[in-house]
């Protein structure tokens, strides 16, 4: 789910097939507003939709897209971005994170917790970079759920956050949500929370749950 | 209640609306090697399009001197004000100088590890950590 603010907007999320075997999925949200934050969304995700064809490491394909963006950047733009290949076949997904809001993982029936784990910088800015990646094993039924601060930075009307831990709060005792449920939830939540108050930000939610054999993914 | 005001007695002229400032940047301290300076409020899109244009004109009139930037009354930090930052701390660091930043309120200080770019604009919790810092 995308919501706009007032102005067009900076983030961005993608998912597609990579071969027989793997599932390609991104998040990010570029900085600034207007066209050229536009431009700039649409250039990273055709960069990142090329090189996930020659390359599906989370490693290098946010080194290639940081250097890309680096180049002769003047104006110091960047972008954040979590991104993930998930390989359909044993449920290993490798992601790995520039800049962005840490997920929340819902695994079977424990409590929903964020996947807090070493990340680099927002992509554009330190030419060269080195990132991190981390791995995790999805079982059927385990949900990722990746978002935008316009989620946590939502604002009520005495200028209060929405907040990372108001959302944990909101969704950690669901226990393996439906994606619907669980993005229109947080969405409701949100819209219900800065009632009265301008949009100030986009809002975007990307749920991933790994189903059992017979339907590989859904987003 | 006084005289009222002239515009108001001019047929035909709207009385001026008075637009809320979302940002206010101070100079707090401007010496050899060194330019301190308070923002306050919300760095926002509004807000970086209210100081944007001056705390760049600062950092290229001061860029032979180091900026610790006091953001303890900043309550919001967009990408659009970390890009300002960086952009600025970027000037400066060609020239072999630093930008801190100090006291950010909790939320301000998440944001700008989550971005990662502390590296090059490193934060400083009191002033003498900040002095440390340079």
């Amino acid at each position: 789910m995308m919501e706009p603010a007032r102005h067009v907007g900076g983030d961005f999320y993608d998912f597609f097939p990579v071969g027989d075997r793997l599932f390609y999925f991104s998040i990010g949200d570029v900085c600034g507003k207007g066209i050229p934050a536009a431009l700039l969304m649409a250039r990273t995700k055709s960069l990142l939709e090329s090189i996930v064809g020659e390359n599906t490491d989370p490693a290098h394909l946010l080194a290639r897209v940081n250097d890309r963006l680096a180049e002769r950047n003047d104006q110091c733009v960047f972008v954040t971005l979590f991104l993930g290949i998930l390989d359909l076949s044993n449920g290993e997904l490798v992601y790995g994170n520039a800049g962005h809001e840490a997920p929340i993982f819902f695994r079977q029936d424990d409590e929903a917790a964020v996947l807090d784990q070493p990340h680099g910088p927002a992509l554009g800015l330190f030419p060269g970079e080195q990132f991190p990646t981390s791995k995790i094993t999805m079982k059927p039924g385990d949900v990722l759920f990746t978002f935008t601060d316009g989620i946590t930075e939502a604002l009520d009307k005495e200028g209060s956050l929405f907040s990372k831990e108001r959302l944990l709060e909101e969704v950690k005792h669901l226990r393996r949500p439906k994606v619907d449920d669980l993005v229109n939830g947080v969405y409701r939540a949100v819209k219900s929370f800065a009632r009265g108050t301008d949009q100030a930000d986009d809002i975007t939610l990307l749920a991933l749950k790994l189903a059992g054999k017979r339907s590989p993914g859904q987003a | 209640m006084g005289e009222p005001l002239r515009w108001q007695k001019i047929k035909g002229v709207s009385p001026p609306i008075r637009r809320v400032l979302v940002m206010e940047l101070k100079v707090k301290r401007s010496e050899p090697g060194l330019t301190m300076i308070a923002l306050s409020g919300k760095l926002d899109v509004a807000g970086e399009g209210e100081i944007g244009d001056e705390f760049r004109r600062l950092i290229e009139s001061r860029a032979g001197t180091s900026f610790v930037v006091d953001m303890s009354n900043v309550t919001y930090l967009a990408s659009l004000g970390i890009r300002l930052l960086f952009a600025g701390a970027k000037a400066l660091a060609s020239e072999g100088n630093k930008l801190v930043v100090l006291s950010p309120q909790p939320m301000v200080e998440e944001t700008l590890l989550t971005s990662g770019t502390v590296r090059l604009i490193p934060v400083a919790r009191s002033e003498d950590e900040a002095m440390g810092l340079l």
